[in-house]
């Protein structure tokens, strides 16, 4: 059985997860609203009643990569001066667990 | 019919106020308030603690609820495993001493400060060690070579039975050689819970093959003998507490029942979060469920507690979201989760990128209200909402800003212009500490301001570095995490300040830099950050005053994000890869169980 699930829903803010969600399964959000959530029931029911596009773990790395080189792109496009900042860091590849 | 005062030989008490002390529970009384009878009654539940230190499985455990400890496991199926340890003060977790061997699927008993860890995977291992409370030393070997057993008892009187590949055996430990048992385990299996002592054992459910059994044994001390059979088979390694006159087995499929030397009785507490394949400690009404998963790996820690108190773990839930995503921006440090402050920024690259509009929330929604004077990124705030201060930041390094819940105005300059610094305290006494001044050396300068301009203080920081965070007030300042001078990695020292001199207290157990915080000086909370820059982490550490252990981790990890409130209503919003995220800390509670009685 898969540890997790994946599913990609917009964050719509308050209530789009509560304290009591957290206590009930594992939730972990993700570039491009990917969202991971325990392979248990109530996990499950969060990501249908967010209304998520389920995806398998291949799918929802896909979903991420495609924004974090989006972000890396622009990044790599700035000038050198730009990319001089200390704390204007390339955005670093997320690898799903 | 029997009167109460015939039954209890003495009669109920009126009282205006409800009775809050645990050992009021089972008397009835009569609320002359609100007209009722009530009684304060034991509820069985789990709740959500401080996650440990890492996504393991398969890890040993010891101790109890409030001195727990697990050691060794494996991050997921086929990974790599560790030697680490951890320890649980009923909070949260620190670090401890490594283990000599790196190992999961191991027998683990005894106590936080004289725990035992024997045998596991891979290779059947037959190493013993024994932990002091600080270091792991090594001990008797164990007779065979196994893996996914059980154990329990003491350091010098330790019990272990079944595992692979000999899933009958049972073995003694005096303290510092194995010895077999008189008595092997009728029902050979692995993936078992064993419970109680050395001479009075418990061991239940598991497998060694398809199917999974209910079948339980007590030991004596020489014979093992079948009893009383759980009622729900649960999975592979689930957990267990307790002695053998009084246990509980819980675990996927989440259920929890208990033993009572007799018979197993199903029970109506649920596990947050259905797993097993982790570590557990503690008793039958007090007790731990660590990591695991199904078949894999997390960190989460729950409590289960058997109590007259009903007890809430701390959590993270979303909040509204940002009308502009950003980080880098000045929050309002000193105001309350409902209403809360975010003041200029950055969404770059491409750098800068700066955002100059400026949000208030009001615990649900964000609202855009005037922009401040000179847009910036970098920058630290203060205050609250309808008296903040921003300061810093690039690319006016040393301007100030007061707001007053409409409008801005320029105030005296800092004396030492610089970016990435930290921020706390009041509009009319507010602390900045540390940043980037402009020069190769990051600083650890503090400066205090008063209302209307900021005097150097003759305190700095004990670490020079930026992407500090802070909170509390100018006369007892809290700092944490940065990023220091060459070789520029994350920091984990944090510091107290006194409104005169900055000293070292306990540091964060994961160094990170740009993260958030929030709370007073004693009491506090650091979430997320980077560990290195741009790596994003989901870490909460809780900090008492004198040391720091893990809380329970945001949902979204992200750097450079504005923070505020307290640790009992913490607010998190914006930075990076965060976007226009928000989340808002809730606190774990503890309150006594009041029921009001009812005839139905």
């Amino acid at each position: 059985m898969a540890h997790f699930i994946y599913g990609v829903a917009e964050n719509t803010g308050k209530g789009f997860f509560t304290a009591e969600d957290r206590r009930k399964f594992f939730l972990r959000g993700y570039p491009a609203n990917v969202w991971m959530v325990g392979n248990n029931v109530d996990g499950a029911m969060w990501l249908a009643e967010k209304g998520a596009s389920e995806k398998t773990k291949s799918e929802a790395q896909a979903v991420v990569d495609a924004e974090v080189q989006a972000s890396q792109a622009t990044w790599d496009a700035q000038t050198d001066e730009q990319k001089a900042d200390p704390m204007n860091t390339r955005p670093v590849d997320v690898i799903l667990p | 019919m029997s009167t109460y005062r015939e039954i209890h030989g003495k009669a109920v008490k009126s009282l205006g106020t409800d009775p809050s002390a645990e050992t009021d529970a089972g008397q009835i009384w009569y609320n002359t308030s609100s007209d009722t009878f009530k009684s304060i009654v034991n509820s069985a539940t789990f709740s959500s603690s401080g996650n440990y230190l890492a996504e393991l499985f398969g890890q040993g455990g010891a101790g109890s609820q409030t001195a727990g400890l697990s050691f060794a496991g494996a991050g997921s199926p086929g990974s790599t495993v560790v030697n680490t340890t951890g320890e649980y003060n009923g909070y949260g977790w620190v670090s401890g001493g490594n283990m000599g061997t790196a190992r999961r699927s191991l027998i683990g008993c005894g106590t936080q400060t004289a725990a035992l860890g024997s045998t596991g995977y891979p290779g059947n291992k037959t190493d013993t060690e024994e932990y002091d409370g600080s270091s792991w030393t090594g001990g008797g070997a164990y007779p065979v070579g196994q893996e996914l057993g059980s154990g329990c008892g003491t350091q010098t009187a330790a019990l272990g039975c079944g595992g692979q590949p000999t899933p009958n055996t049972s073995n003694e430990y005096n303290g510092s050689s194995w010895t077999a048992s008189p008595g092997n385990l009728n029902d050979g299996r692995s993936f078992l819970q064993c419970v109680g002592t050395q001479t009075a054992a418990l061991a239940a459910g598991a497998r060694d093959s398809s199917p999974l059994t209910k079948n339980c044994e007590e030991y004596d001390g020489s014979t093992w003998t079948s009893v009383n059979s759980l009622n729900t088979s649960r999975d592979l390694v689930s957990f267990g507490a307790g002695i053998q006159t009084n246990a509980i087995s819980y675990g996927t499929p989440g259920s929890l029942e208990s033993y009572d030397g007799t018979n197993w009785t199903n029970e109506p507490a649920t596990m947050g979060t259905a797993r097993n394949s982790g570590s557990n400690a503690g008793s039958a009404s007090t007790a731990l469920a660590v990591c695991g998963s199904p078949g894999g790996a997390t960190s989460l820690t729950e409590e289960y507690n058997n109590t007259a108190f009903v007890i809430t773990g701390g959590a993270w839930a979303s909040g509204g979201n940002l009308n502009e995503g950003r980080f880098g921006m000045a929050p309002a440090k000193n105001a309350p989760q409902t209403a809360a402050l975010c003041a200029s920024g950055t969404e770059g690259p491409p750098w800068p990128g700066i955002v100059t509009s400026v949000e208030e929330y009001n615990g649900t929604a964000w609202s855009e209200e005037t922009n401040n004077t000179t847009g910036r990124e970098s920058m630290a705030g203060a205050g609250t909402q309808t008296a903040a201060l921003i300061f810093g930041g690039s690319p006016d390094t040393d301007a100030t800003e007061e707001y007053d819940g409409s409008s801005w105005t320029n105030v005296g300059d800092l004396n030492t212009g610089r970016i990435h610094i930290g921020g706390c305290g009041l509009q009319t006494a507010g602390l900045c500490f540390g940043g980037d001044p402009g020069s190769p050396n990051k600083t650890g300068a503090t400066e205090e301001y008063n209302g209307s301009a900021w005097t150097t203080s003759p305190g700095t920081l004990n670490t020079p570095r930026n992407t500090v965070r802070g909170c509390g007030i100018q006369t007892a300042a809290l700092a944490a995490g940065g990023n220091t001078n060459p070789p520029n990695t994350s920091s984990a020292s944090a510091e107290e300040y006194n409104g005169t001199a900055w000293t070292a207290t306990g540091s964060l157990n994961t160094a990170r830099q740009d993260g958030g915080a929030c709370g007073v000086q004693t009491n506090a909370i650091y979430f997320s950050g980077d560990i290195v820059p741009g790596s994003g982490s989901v870490l909460t550490e809780a900090y008492d005053g004198t040391s720091w252990v893990s809380s329970n981790n945001v949902a979204t990890a992200r750097s450079q994000g504005g923070s505020a409130g307290s640790v009992a209503a913490g607010l998190f919003f914006g930075g990076g890869a965060g976007g226009n995220a928000t989340e808002e800390f809730t606190g774990g509670t503890s309150t006594i169980n009041v029921k009001t009685l009812t005839q139905s």
